[in-house]
């Protein structure tokens, strides 16, 4: 596209996204150039709105419009069941879900050396404050089953085991609707390991 | 399992070939360099889906081409398979009766193979490490999830390692690592002693039949835990290696790497209860070698429910005469296909074990008469 550097330009961001590559980015690029000015400004107005109005809860580090999430804002949250997730993404998996009747902690990722990620660059801190507190009376901590969410799953276990009385693990094994022809090795032993009576 | 018939196109030193094998053994007879273990090779990769010099794709299809194709006809399971495998570029994809498969799926799919190499003397010679991929690799070929549980251990440890690098020690974060070390590395060493009990079950009948005495050879397990861990249960291994991580934190801090773990393990190998490599005699340790070998093939072949190939890559060149008799004799007996490499056929044609040979002269290869039983 010689001679089109905005276009270029605008392929060349577009195809930063997670699952976007240059040949869907130029798709998009035409389409909104074929939208004219009311597709690309509802975009830029979309866009101004995440930036303007799109922060942090100051309590769980959730995704927020505002300074507190709508879950840690809605009083008819449990507030001593504390779920610890990785990220954002994580909550909004479980809300979907709509299982789970506590609050949250978004821990923000998780402990990664090789990334330089430790305790510092996640919210543990918060996490901690939060447990001193003594309000909490179980904690589920829901990192993924990957060994550096293990690693940081247990890193929160250890921090808070002096303040909560109950700290437990979501379960690992067969997903449902699955058949166990079609599960690997590493799934079917797990769920045999923490196979329950019946 | 039976390869019966190889075609081969720019792999190696070979432009074309087409190779029908015989379901017993077929010798591969040519002189250094003319392309005897590039055949060789092609089986393994059709077998394991790897290369068994680790060469990758760029250096195996032949020089000044864009890749490589092998295509093998396989009789197992009482059924005809077509098991493909193409390199282009610095991609590898196969197909299985022209099904595409994942190149670690064929594995064992249809055919399987244990590889005899010159590298082999490396088990005995070389590092530990050399032995510890030799017993992944045959944990990996009966339990899939090894490869998981290796790969998983290996980035708990580039983890652990990467914080003792830093000047200060996060105790917690510390904790949190080794923990998924002790969890990782007692799985590993489960499995490893799991499927070493299951050779040294086997492995004094290989040894007998290749005219060793079985008595005088051990081999076992080496590990940093109280008595290498044999007979405990897998809790106890992990408190055992998270006490010991924690024990070694600080001195690994000053070394800024990890002391503690089935990655230092070894598998030692007893001559006499003396270390083999230093007091066996050459023509011992390859003998050992190839018992060890057969031991693994046994294991592969409980796993996979038919005999397995078995590649020998040049075994003449450290065996004697009675040696190689002893050795056709039981591959003979065992009944399975096979392939040898040699640099001169009278070693085999004096035993008095029918085979067929091919001649193998630049890239080209030619039958010759099957030798005829006198």
């Amino acid at each position: 596209m010689k001679g089109l550097p905005s276009v270029e330009k605008a392929i060349f961001v577009l195809s930063r996204f997670p699952g976007i590559g240059k040949k869907s980015a130029q798709r998009m690029v035409h389409y909104l150039l074929r939208g004219g000015i009311s597709e690309i400004q509802q975009v830029i107005g979309t866009l101004e709105d995440l930036r303007d109005k799109v922060g942090f809860c100051v309590c769980c580090h959730n995704l927020a419009e505002g300074a507190r999430c709508w879950v840690c804002a809605d009083p008819r949250r449990l507030s001593s069941l504390l779920c610890v997730l990785e990220e954002p993404a994580d909550l909004m998996a479980m809300e979907r879900a709509g299982v789970f009747r506590g609050v949250y902690h978004v821990l923000g990722g998780r402990l990664s050396p090789l990334n330089g990620v430790g305790p510092e660059q996640l919210h543990m801190e918060s996490l901690r404050m939060r447990l001193q507190g003594g309000e909490i009376e179980e904690l589920v901590i829901a990192t993924n089953p990957t060994v550096e969410g293990e690693a940081t799953a247990h890193y929160v276990a250890q921090i808070s085991q002096p303040f909560v009385a109950r700290v437990t693990r979501l379960a690992y094994g067969l997903p449902m609707g699955g058949e166990l022809e079609y599960l690997d090795e590493s799934t079917l032993f797990q769920a045999m390991e923490g196979r329950r009576q019946y | 399992m039976v390869l019966e018939w190889l075609r081969l196109v720019d792999f190696r030193n070979v432009s074309q070939a087409a190779l029908r094998f015989h379901p017993g053994i077929n010798l591969l007879i040519g002189d250094n360099g003319q392309g005897k273990s590039n055949l060789l090779e092609a089986v393994g990769l059709l077998a394991t889906g790897r290369s068994f010099r680790r060469a990758p794709p760029e250096v195996l299809r032949r020089h000044g081409c864009k890749g490589f194709y092998l295509q093998g006809e396989i009789v197992s399971y009482e059924l005809a398979h077509r098991l493909e495998f193409q390199g282009v570029g610095n991609r590898q994809t196969a197909q299985l009766n022209g099904k595409s498969v994942a190149m670690a799926s064929t594995m064992d799919r249809v055919l399987a193979a244990v590889l005899l190499t010159p590298d082999s003397p490396d088990l005995v010679h070389g590092g530990p490490g050399e032995r510890r991929d030799f017993i992944d690799w045959v944990v990996f070929s009966s339990h899939r999830r090894h490869a998981t549980t290796v790969r998983d251990y290996q980035n708990a440890l580039r983890g652990r390692n990467r914080l003792l690098k830093k000047n200060t020690l996060h105790p917690g974060e510390m904790d949190a690592w080794e923990d998924q070390l002790a969890v990782l590395g007692a799985r590993i060493l489960v499995s490893r002693q799991r499927s070493l009990r299951q050779i040294q079950e086997n492995l004094p009948s290989f040894l007998e039949a290749l005219g060793l005495d079985d008595r005088l050879f051990e081999l076992s397990y080496s590990s940093q835990l109280e008595q290498d861990g044999v007979g405990m249960e897998e809790t106890g291994l992990v408190n055992q290696y998270r006490t010991l991580l924690q024990h070694h934190r600080g001195n690994d801090h000053r070394l800024r790497t990890t002391s503690v773990g089935p990655h230092r393990d070894d598998i030692r190998f007893l001559f006499a209860q003396r270390p083999l490599g230093r007091f066996g005699s050459r023509g011992q340790k390859k003998r050992f070698i190839l018992a060890l070998k057969f031991s693994e093939r046994q294991l592969l072949q409980a796993a996979v429910h038919e005999r397995p190939l078995l590649l020998l890559d040049d075994p003449a060149s450290e065996l004697d005469r009675e040696g190689i008799a002893r050795l056709l004799r039981l591959v003979d007996r065992e009944g399975q296909q096979i392939f040898i490499t040699t640099v001169k056929e009278d070693v085999f044609s004096s035993t008095h074990v029918p085979y067929h040979a091919f001649r193998v002269q630049a890239g080209q290869f030619e039958p010759l008469m099957e030798y005829a039983q006198s």
